[in-house]
């Protein structure tokens, strides 16, 4: 065995019987200590923003999807620039690989190596999550490794834009490569570049960004060489554990100030309607995310995820990698956000030995299911359970003002492949969920149009910065109305854009396609979960002759334009609805509208302040017809002001409405009881449950318990609706 | 004690917290409060200021979440309690069961509109009202026939032995 695998394998089982280092250094000299890491952490800041000059991908450049990091010998984070700081979790997870399968004999670790990798299972959330690894030695001793990841947004897989949205295994998403020593003695090897250039549609992106990197590594590899001179190596391999050590401490600290001990659960379900698309396994699966959270008073955090759906034969499974960095963020971003970040983060909140992630999406039993759109899927959607289970635990111990919601649904962004308007091979996928709206909080709503809640640095970029590499215009961005969820407090509004495919004849589109198949932003506590978001296409047959009168386009969503529109010229043809058939070929002049993403309410619609209702409909925010019968606010006509006596009558009207429509707790199990044993559940819900009750005895108890079934109820009876297995 | 010394030293007075509660707090305090840092006493805090409001006068243990607490009558029992006054019974004990359950279709039209509805044999949505005071609860977005889910057990015993929400 190599001395690093030794070494990783004593460090594992340290961290697992729970034994950390003394804070010596931090004692003896705190202003050394931090002076210390402020300097590490400018290193990987500094990086980082030559990768984002260097790149040439508007991915990381205008959204900003590229994180630079240290880390020890053995894999473990140290410190993070800012960026995409879900890869806290996954780029360690390349150097355990390359030291547990023994490639400090059989490959070899030399000063000026790097090393490449973009296998979802190994580390990193999709095959578009490439980080390169240079290896930091000092005096033959090897002491840490630089790293750096960006999100490349072609890989050669069945569809453009990384991601294959019919795809039905990872063997369809693209080219990987687990670590892969790409580059000697600093220098990046052309044969393998050929592998890319011969492999993707737009290598230009993966050649660049992967340049990009290597000029930030090797530049946090030669400022480290160069702070070891100033404070000696002794200082340093001591102070990278301390660092880590320190942030386990202070996570402990906050979590027994911020949280009121008990167990919080939550499930949340997406869609996939395979059984409509045209892919190879066509079967529907619907999807189902839980998280159990424990919090004791001292505490510990336990997170159980059984009775999550078992992975499937599409892409939106999530690997391990992908879903630890999706529950990472929820916790670095609502609770643990005043703390140093590194891998102090899972020895506190994901420790080994109080988390339990059976094989399921979220930890497919072997690395050949896809996951290419983990974010849209299960990886994103264990992020808001685990969000539910924080609100509650923030809630009743009176932290009100950190309580959010789950995180923003959404389409996943608007991807291309084909020629475009240079006559060049051209594939890729634009950002608009970087303006997705926040979920509401306990005593705030929801920000508008706010930020992409797994790469919190970027944003959606300038519409004109993206019409010169994308064959589209943009006719329109706007808030949705109604585009949040509601409550009391309302959840932020989606942004809804509008294109107009221009300057090529056809060219292929495709999203995500989860929207109407269901909501993983849920309301809390009483508040509606957002709508479904969705892409519709339409064709505009006689755009000419309408421009040509100065006739508007719709630069919003074709039956709200209907309405501010009535008898336009221009003749507006409904085409496909993007769940249906989220891989489409769009022609010149069609139309494309999309929402990315609004997020869910928090507290009981008839509770929200009727002034704000006013306010959100004289701005458009919110409908009428929603304004009355969801929040009972009757607006004065002439002045659309809120009426407080009407409202108070009207809202008197809905409260009594609920109590007579609502049926007894009791009376409506017994109902739900009568049904399943009838096997009167519709597909695919009843296949869903019947896959968990198989692979879930926690979940198969659950129901049994909850709707009173005899105590061998294992199936819901019934056969499978035709294309569903 | 003015905002800004209460922000750095993380203790509010009880007049902010409660406009906090109550949606009238300015947006600055609101942003200094989420940026400082955690008052120790916080759940005291809160708890004392729930109490005052209510026209009750059994003690809250823990406020479960939006109208609904955990209290404990005179004879010890612990029971899960709307502001209303109307009781779910043992706090162990899922509160969903002994509220009133209405199963919405989102195509109904009523909450969503028809391009933002979901598709009814994938996702319903079940709405939980108080049955004394017509309250929403919670809104469940779940599949047909999936089991009503438990969100909140909380650690009462454990959060008194180590000297928090006692007295």
């Amino acid at each position: 065995m190599g001395q690093l695998k030794a070494q990783l394998t004593e460090r594992q089982a340290r961290v697992h019987a729970e034994q950390y280092p003394p804070l010596r250094l931090k004692d003896a000299d705190p202003v050394k200590w931090e002076v210390f890491y402020t300097k590490l952490q400018g290193l990987v800041t500094n990086a980082r923003e030559t990768a984002v000059h260097i790149s040439s991908s508007p991915v990381v450049r205008e959204m900003g999807e590229c994180v630079m990091a240290l880390f020890t010998p053995e894999g473990e984070s140290v410190c993070f620039s800012r960026g995409i700081v879900l890869h806290v979790a996954s780029m360690g997870g390349a150097v355990r690989f390359m030291l547990e399968n023994d490639y400090e004999e059989d490959v070899g670790i030399r000063h000026g190596d790097l090393f490449f990798n973009n296998d979802p299972y190994v580390g990193g959330a999709h095959s578009q999550d490439q980080t390169l690894l240079a290896p930091i030695i000092v005096d033959g001793e090897l002491i840490g490794w630089a790293g750096g990841l960006t999100h490349v947004p072609e890989t050669g897989a069945k569809e453009a834009g990384g991601t294959a949205v019919t795809g039905v295994s990872r063997f369809e998403e693209g080219i990987f490569w687990p670590c892969l020593k790409v580059g000697e003695n600093d220098q990046l090897k052309r044969d393998v570049e050929m592998i890319v250039e011969r492999g993707t549609r737009t290598p230009i992106w993966w050649l660049m960004d992967t340049r990009a990197k290597a000029a930030a590594i090797l530049q946090i590899r030669d400022g480290i060489v160069k702070l070891i001179r100033e404070y000696g190596v002794e200082f340093y391999r001591e102070a990278i554990y301390e660092y880590i050590e320190d942030t386990r401490q202070a996570c402990f600290r906050k979590i027994q100030r911020v949280f009121y001990p008990g167990t919080y659960r939550m499930s949340v379900f997406f869609g996939v309607p395979n059984a409509r698309r045209p892919v190879l396994y066509p079967r529907d699966y619907l999807v189902r995310v839980t998280a159990e959270m424990t919090v004791t008073p001292d505490g510990y955090v336990s997170l159980d995820f059984d009775g999550t759906s078992p992975a499937g034969l599409h892409t939106y499974n999530s690997t391990t990698s992908a879903t630890l960095g999706n529950l990472l963020l929820a916790v670095i971003q609502y609770v643990l956000y005043d703390v140093k970040y590194n891998e102090g983060l899972f020895q506190a909140v994901f420790h080994p030995t109080r988390m339990h992630l059976p094989p399921s999406v979220l930890n497919p039993p072997d690395h050949t299911y896809g996951s290419g759109l983990w974010g849209p899927g299960a990886g994103g959607t264990c992020w808001g359970a685990m969000m539910d289970c924080i609100a509650r635990a923030y809630y009743a111990r009176g932290i009100r003002e950190e309580v959010t919601g789950h995180r923003n649904s959404g389409a996943g962004g608007l991807r291309w492949a084909g020629t475009d308007q240079y006559g060049r091979p051209s594939a890729g996928q634009n950002f608009e969920m970087g303006c997705a709206g926040m979920p509401a909080s306990a005593v705030l709503d929801g920000l508008d149009t706010s930020y992409a809640a797994f790469n919190p640095e970027g944003d959606m970029s300038d519409a004109e910065v993206w019409e010169r590499v994308f064959p589209f215009v943009w006719v329109g961005r706007r808030i949705q109305r109604d585009g949040g969820g509601f409550g009391r407090y309302r959840g932020g509004a989606a942004i809804q854009s509008t294109y107009l495919v221009e300057h090529v004849d056809s060219i292929q589109i495709s999203t995500s396609g989860v929207g109407r198949f269901g909501s993983r932003s849920p309301g809390l506590m009483g508040a509606y979960p957002v709508g479904a978001s969705t892409m519709y296409t339409y064709g505009l047959p006689n755009f000419e002759e309408a421009v040509g009168q100065e006739a508007p386009l719709p630069n919003m969503g074709v039956p709200a334009w209907r309405e501010e529109s009535p008898g336009s010229l221009l003749q507006v043809v409904p085409k496909m609805l993007a769940g249906d058939r989220p891989v489409q070929q769009v022609r010149r002049h069609d139309l494309i509208v999309m929402e990315e993403g609004g997020a869910g309410g928090f507290g009981d619609p008839l509770d929200r302040e009727p002034r704000l209702v006013a306010q959100d409909v004289g701005y458009g925010l919110t409908s009428r017809p929603v304004a009355a019968n969801v929040y009972g606010v009757v607006l004065d006509a002439s002045t659309g002001q809120a009426d407080a006596m009407a409202t108070a009558t009207r809202r008197a009207e809905l409260r009594r409405a609920r109590l007579a429509r609502g049926r007894p707790a009791g009376e409506y199990v017994a109902a739900q009881r009568r049904r399943l044993l009838a096997g009167d559940v519709p597909e695919p819900a009843r296949t869903s449950l019947n896959e968990c009750m198989a692979t879930s005895e926690k979940f198969r108890r659950e129901l049994v318990e909850c709707w009173g079934l005899p105590e061998d109820f294992r199936v819901i009876p019934g056969s499978a609706a035709e294309g569903v297995a | 004690m003015h905002s800004r010394e209460q922000q750095e030293s993380g203790s509010w007075e009880p007049s902010v917290l409660r406009d906090m509660l109550d949606g009238r707090l300015d947006s600055e305090t609101l942003r200094r409060i989420q940026r400082g840092p955690k008052e120790a006493d916080r759940f005291e805090k809160i708890v004392a200021l729930e109490q005052a409001r209510l026209g009750w006068l059994d003690r809250i243990l823990v406020p479960l979440q939006e109208h609904l607490y955990v209290v404990e009558k005179g004879g010890g029992e612990r029971v899960v309690r709307c502001e209303c006054g109307h009781e779910f019974g043992d706090y162990r004990r899922n509160w969903k069961l002994a509220a009133l359950v209405y199963e919405r279709d989102t195509g109904d039209g009523e909450v969503f509109s028809p391009d933002h509805a979901f598709d009814s044999t994938w996702m319903i949505l079940r709405e939980f009202y108080c049955p004394g005071c017509g309250a929403q609860l919670e809104v469940e977005a779940v599949p047909p026939a999936h089991p009503i889910i438990f969100s909140a057990l909380p650690d009462i015993d454990g959060f008194r032995s180590a000297g928090r929400g006692v007295g």
